[in-house]
C-alpha cells in the first residue's frame, strides 16, 4: 500500500465558490487500475484574500458516481518508489458530478480565514468500481474567492 | 473506552482571527464510523457509541441499525456493479 497526494493546483483552473457546491477534488476508482482506496488526511482552506464581509465557507466530503468535467491530475506517490496511482484524480471542475444523495462522510464551516487539516482513522474509503469514490466540494454564501486542498489517499 | 475504541484520528483547524475566548488552533479527535464511513468528531469526556457485534465505534445514525460494517457494505457495492456490467453485456 503507498500513499498519494491530490491538490486543486495541480491543475487547470480553480473555480470560484459560490452558495452551492463546487467540487475542488475527486479520487475515483477506474476500470483500467481498479482498485480500492482510502482519503486518510486532508487538508483545504481559502485560496484567496477574505471578503470584506465576514462569512463562512462550507467544506463538504462526499460519494460519487459519475466524473463530470474537470481537469485530469494524476495522484503523485509520497514516496517516489511507489507505483503510480491506479485512482483516478480530478480537479476544479466545471461541470458537477453526480454525487450520492444523503453520502456525505464529512461537513464542516468554518470563517473565511480559517483553515482545516484531518487526519484520519482508518480512512474514507471507496470500493473497486468503475467512478466510485469521494469528492471534496465547498460553497459559501458570501466569499467568492477560491479554496485550497490537498487530499492524501492509500491505494 | 479500551485502547481499541479510542479515535486515533485528529484535526487542526488554524484560525488567525478566532472569536474572543478562542485559540488560534483547536485540536479535537475524530474517528470514521464502522458502519457508514462518516466522520465522528469527538467531545472530550463524551462516550461515543460502539457496536456490540463488531466492536467499531459508530456514528449516532447508525445505532440500532444492526451490524453492517464498511467492509461488507463495499464488497456489496463492488458485487452490485459486477453484476450490473455482467447484464449489460
Amino acid at each position: 500500500m503507498a500513499r498519494y497526494s491530490t491538490n486543486n493546483r495541480m491543475g487547470g483552473t480553480q473555480q470560484a465558490l459560490t452558495t452551492t457546491f463546487k467540487s475542488q477534488v475527486s479520487l475515483a476508482a477506474a476500470t483500467a487500475t481498479l482498485m480500492r482506496g482510502s482519503v486518510m488526511d486532508i487538508d483545504f482552506g481559502p485560496d484567496g484574500a477574505p471578503n470584506a464581509t465576514d462569512c463562512q465557507i462550507v467544506y463538504d466530503i462526499s460519494r460519487l458516481t459519475s466524473a463530470g468535467t474537470a481537469t485530469a491530475a494524476v495522484p503523485v506517490p509520497i514516496d517516489n518508489t511507489s507505483s503510480a496511482a491506479g485512482t483516478v484524480g480530478q480537479v476544479n471542475f466545471t461541470a458537477e458530478p453526480t454525487v450520492t444523495a444523503a453520502s456525505s462522510l464529512y461537513m464542516i464551516a468554518l470563517n473565511q480565514r480559517a483553515s482545516l487539516r484531518v487526519f484520519f482513522d482508518q480512512g474514507l474509503r471507496w470500493p473497486a468500481t468503475n467512478l466510485n469514490g469521494l469528492v471534496f466540494r465547498a460553497l459559501s454564501p458570501t466569499y467568492t474567492g477560491n479554496v485550497a486542498t490537498t487530499m492524501f489517499h492509500d491505494e | 473506552m479500551t485502547w481499541r475504541h479510542k479515535a486515533r484520528g485528529y484535526g487542526v483547524i488554524t484560525d488567525p482571527d478566532p472569536p474572543k475566548g478562542f485559540r488560534c488552533q483547536t485540536e479535537f479527535d475524530v474517528a470514521e464510523c464502522s458502519h457508514c464511513n462518516k466522520v465522528i468528531m469527538i467531545k472530550p469526556g463524551v462516550d461515543v457509541h460502539r457496536c456490540t457485534c463488531c466492536d467499531g465505534l459508530i456514528c449516532a445514525e447508525c445505532v440500532g441499525k444492526g451490524c453492517d460494517p464498511l467492509e461488507e457494505k463495499l464488497r456489496r457495492w463492488e458485487n452490485r456493479a459486477s453484476l450490473m456490467k455482467a447484464m449489460s453485456g
